[in-house]
């Protein structure tokens, strides 16, 4: 804890950017032993805004949680909730509602007992907390279910009632650590939807904790991808899926094709048997330098005979997968190097086989540069 | 992953229909003949031999006599006491170890089951040595100056609620134990998370996810103190008189086995009825389960 | 299974048939078996009898002595009823051993077997308890509290708590101690029987609040003379004398002591009675019993015992010359009768304040 007052000082200067109600963390730094599981994380939540921490399992999601919940003490920097600091405060204190991954639902309350839980804790008035509880229900679209136990219930009823217990209280952030986890896919997309739902509704301020890419892009207002301890990029889904920052992030935000190069001038770079590629436009280095080139599945079409493009290359078909509606195809491009595209079944043919040949084609702008390293 | 509450609690296997009867009854047959074997014959043999006498006799006596009366009154009193002690002690205990890190768990069981592995009468006679007026314990108090008089630890209650707790007590820390260990911590997390302090984490979640432990062990600590025999004797000095003193004089120096037998079944009823009572008062704490 | 049972049982029959045939014929002992069970009281007792009794049985007739405890009468008369006997010989304490026999629990002595010409006259024809030896029921105290000339001698002594100041410790039963009152109330020894419960326990109320622990067990008794957690007491003489051998500092007062007489028996129906029979010739053989008064304190009756018996041991014995006319009989028979009564009297009388 050496450094902490210095750190703590130098990053004070931070918070009034964000102050008001929100969260803003600053200069967070969590160690675990040897291991870093923060190594210093600076995060900013506008007051109303759904932000997701997206990230592979022990890129530090879990610790920035425990770290804003008050579970864990950071070894340095702080915690900032509407411009208060609340970094020691005990988690009781802090004024956050909860959703865990198993529920956390209360097994020997009923669902009303559990939802009244931290109304009875901030001393609400019995009749109060009636007309809260049942408000709280209605929202989550459980009414009728208060006087049954969570084991009565199903997974999904157990989840809009931990949402309801969580809300209940109005409280000032909403925490959610992976809720859907443990839902089967239909069920997870429908409460994805009624939670962004209700948060907008209700105007909470809420930090979505995840590491499934597809739930993020549908959830959040911003993204903040994590990576060993850090904030790899922190912007708006659309931002994250189109102008990854590294190749880390364009590589969890989805399957694309990412091809080394070099650059050889403004736009231009040369993959791995001597083609020459033509990107979006942006500096990322001097000439000579390595570069990442990122092509998601879906850019790429098929050339039709005469028909030209920035990049465009013949090749044939090595792979076919069949997805249902869509159909991917890996595709050795005759300079030498392998794409997959990603097309609709009716359009690009359900007619191509492996070993067809064809010309494929994208644009400058459908190629996005990332740093390399 | 990214769980702050852990464990989830496992869904249950939907085993339905017949066949999981069948196969249920077959597995649990053993243990129902070892049962019956075991327990209900001489339960029954026990019923049997108290009206051999073809009477009512010696239940009328065992139930209006006010010797008896009075000593099954203590009994229940002195269980009661000691089931209250054991549960005191052995909740933190309890609590340690299922909280607890290796390698001290391990240590913490192993001094919690080192009492079993005495004798009783050594352990009774080791207290002896420990309590007395001119004991270890006295002897230390007062040369350290803390006490003026030996303070009166044997040959009384205090002695007999000593070393009945001391044997009884890994009864209660086990089951509290078992179930501790169960207790979801993320449902902790989630009571301070929703505001709760400590104390309250601890009376609206905590103890009541453990009362199933705390039924089943002051269950157990009951029903054992019930029948103690020598512990008492010895430690009490003589003055605290326990039912199984009686019963054991009626079979050992007279014969009497209508009558021992009729004391013994009044006693098995009252530890029923203990039971069957506790649990109707923590029914609604516990339907959950 | 009826099959099974029918052709055991016949095998059982032809073996017992051949087994019996020969002895019968050639009027020789039974087989020998590979042990017998003797159930003594265990500790201290045990170990004296092991030394006296049963490795001089072992040696003699090359069968192992194998002891189980504690003596229990419930226990004899369950087994004797499901015919399911254990022991080969038990040892019996006081009035058990009337109840014991009243209730037919006993295989008959055979006395041809068991010579008892040295005992005393009125033992010489005992029909089904064996007369092991003689104990006594005796006052004890610290000598570090009860200095020589202000010491305790009569029981009226050990109810005069002001002459006589500190805890006292006496059995938690109503035997002894209701002889012991009535003469500590003035009663002459031999005017005790039949006891006037009344006066006894009228007497005892005297002595409640003086006495800090009932004991229970035989090692209790000295204890808690040794530990002090009394510093007067009641217990058997053995106990003492163990307890002084030790180096503790108590007296037994012999003066007005209760004198009982501890028996062995052969449980009815035991396997290998026969040998039972020949272990209790050996037990009243006068060197095994002076062997084992040299050990334990506890005479038998036999009379030439004494011969074998330390000088110095004499007057640990209760039946010693110097002892023996200061004490009185405890009257079995009375306690037979009573004893039931008196148990729940007693109970009764313990839970009052």
């Amino acid at each position: 804890m050496g450094a902490a007052p210095s750190t703590r000082d130098s990053t004070h200067s931070a918070a009034p950017e964000t102050s008001g109600p929100g969260l803003a963390v600053t200069g967070v730094v969590r160690r675990f032993g040897a291991v870093v599981a923060l190594g210093g994380v600076d995060l900013a939540v506008r007051r109303g805004e759904l932000l997701t921490l997206l990230g592979p399992s022990g890129s530090g999601k879990t610790t920035l949680l425990k770290v804003i919940a008050g579970f864990e003490i950071p070894d340095q920097g702080s915690v900032f909730l509407g411009g208060q600091d609340v970094t020691f405060a005990a988690p009781a204190k802090r004024d956050i509602g909860m959703v865990f991954q198993n529920y956390a639902l209360f097994p020997h309350m009923t669902i009303a007992q559990n939802i009244a839980f931290p109304l009875e804790m901030r001393k609400v008035s019995k009749a109060a907390i009636r007309e809260r509880v049942d408000n709280a229900l209605k929202q989550v679209d459980l009414p009728g279910y208060g006087e049954r136990l969570p084991k009565q219930l199903s997974g999904g009823q157990q989840q809009r009632a931990a949402l309801a217990r969580a809300i209940v209280f109005g409280p000032s952030l909403l925490l959610l650590d992976e809720p859907f986890g443990a839902l089967d896919r239909k069920l997870r997309e429908q409460m994805q939807l009624e939670v962004r739902r209700l948060q907008q509704k209700l105007g909470l301020t809420a930090v979505f904790v995840t590491h499934d890419q597809e739930e993020a892009l549908i959830m959040s207002d911003r993204i903040a991808v994590m990576e060993q301890g850090r904030i790899a990029q922190l912007g708006t889904p659309q931002d994250i899926y189109h102008h990854p920052a590294n190749r880390f992030v364009a590589g969890f935000m989805g399957e694309s094709n990412l091809m080394q190069a070099r650059l050889t001038g403004p736009g231009t770079a040369s993959v791995e048997g001597g083609a020459s590629l033509r990107f979006a436009a942006g500096a990322v280095g001097p000439a000579g330098s390595a570069v990442g080139l990122l092509l998601r599945l879906e850019r790429p079409r098929a050339l039709k005979d005469g028909e030209a493009a920035a990049n465009a290359f013949a090749g044939s078909v090595v792979e076919v997968i069949y997805l249902g509606e869509t159909v991917k195809y890996r595709i050795r491009l005759d300079p030498g190097f392998e794409i997959v595209v990603r097309w609709p079944y009716r359009e690009s043919g359900g007619s191509l086989k492996v070993g067809d040949r064809l010309r494929v084609g994208w644009d400058a702008a459908d190629m996005q540069p990332v740093a390399w390293t | 992953m990214t769980a702050i509450a852990a464990g989830a609690r496992s869904a249950r296997t939907p085993w339905r229909g017949w066949r999981a009867h069948v196969l249920a009854a077959l597995f649990t047959a053993p243990a129902l003949l070892f049962l019956l074997l075991f327990f209900l014959w001489p339960v029954l043999r026990l019923l049997s031999l108290s009206v051999e006498g073809g009477s009512l006799a010696p239940y009328q006596k065992a139930l209006t006599d006010g010797l008896y009366v009075q000593v099954l009154f203590n009994t229940a009193l002195i269980a009661a006491y000691v089931s209250a002690v054991c549960l005191a002690l052995g909740y933190p205990v309890a609590y340690f170890l299922a909280n607890a890190r290796e390698p001290w768990v391990t240590i913490g069981i192993v001094f919690v089951l080192l009492p079993f592995w005495t004798s009783i009468l050594v352990r009774t006679y080791a207290w002896m040595v420990l309590l007395g007026r001119n004991g270890v314990i006295n002897r230390l108090l007062l040369e350290t100056g803390l006490i003026a008089a030996p303070l009166p630890l044997l040959n009384n209650l205090t002695g007999v609620l000593i070393g009945m707790v001391h044997v009884l007590l890994p009864y209660m820390i086990f089951p509290l134990y078992a179930v501790m260990r169960r207790v979801d911590p993320g449902l902790l997390s989630a009571a301070e998370g929703l505001g709760a302090p400590g104390w309250q984490v601890f009376r609206r979640v905590y103890l009541p996810l453990t009362l199933p432990g705390v039924l089943a062990g002051v269950t157990l600590v009951f029903i054992l103190s019930i029948g103690f025999f020598i512990t008492p004797a010895l430690l009490g000095g003589g003055k605290v008189i326990m039912i199984a003193v009686l019963i054991e004089s009626q079979v050992r120096q007279f014969l009497a086995w209508d009558f021992a037998a009729a004391l013994s079944v009044v006693l098995l009823a009252m530890t029923l009825l203990v039971y069957f009572g506790l649990r109707r008062l923590f029914r609604g704490d516990l339907q959950w389960g | 299974m009826k099959a099974t049972w029918k052709i055991s049982r016949g095998l059982l029959l032809a073996a017992a048939a051949v087994l019996l045939a020969p002895a019968a014929l050639a009027q020789t002992e039974p087989p020998k078996p590979a042990q017998i069970v003797i159930n003594d009281s265990g500790g201290d007792m045990q170990n004296a009898m092991r030394k006296a009794f049963y490795s001089e049985f072992e040696k003699r007739y090359g069968i192992k002595v194998v002891n189980t405890s504690p003596v229990d009468l419930g226990k004899l008369q369950a087994m004797v009823k499901s015919n399911n006997v254990e022991w080969t010989v038990t040892e019996i304490g006081g009035p058990d051993a009337i109840r014991a026999e009243q209730s037919g629990l006993l295989e008959p002595l055979d006395l041809k077997i068991i010579d008892l010409k040295q005992f005393p006259a009125h033992v010489q024809d005992r029909k089904y308890v064996f007369p092991k030896g003689v104990y006594s029921t005796v006052m004890g105290y610290r000598t570090d509290i009860f200095k020589e000339g202000a010491r305790p001698k009569t029981w009226a002594d050990f109810w005069n708590a002001e002459k006589f100041p500190g805890p006292r410790t006496m059995q938690n039963a109503p035997q002894d101690n209701l002889e012991f009152a009535l003469i500590a109330d003035g009663v002459p020894m031999d005017k005790v029987y039949p006891i006037d419960v009344e006066r006894a326990f009228k007497k005892l109320d005297q002595i409640k609040k003086h006495v800090a622990v009932w004991w229970t067990t035989g090692a209790q008794s000295a204890q808690v003379l040794i530990d002090k957690e009394a510093v007067l007491g009641t217990a058997w003489n053995g106990r003492y004398y163990g307890a002084i051998k030790n180096g503790a500092p108590i007296v037994i007062e012999w003066n007005q002591g209760s004198m009982k007489e501890s028996a062995f028996g052969i449980p009815k129906g035991a396997k290998d009675a026969y040998w039972g029979q020949k272990f209790l010739a050996l037990a009243a053989e006068a060197p095994a019993q002076g062997a084992y008064a040299n050990i334990i304190g506890y005479p038998g009756l036999n009379l030439q015992a004494d011969k074998y018996t330390d000088a110095a041991m004499i007057p640990y014995l209760p039946t010693a010359p110097q002892n023996f006319p200061s004490q009185f009989w405890t009257n079995l028979a009375w306690w037979n009768e009573n004893g039931k009564a008196m148990e729940e009297r007693w109970q009764r009388w313990m839970l009052q304040k």
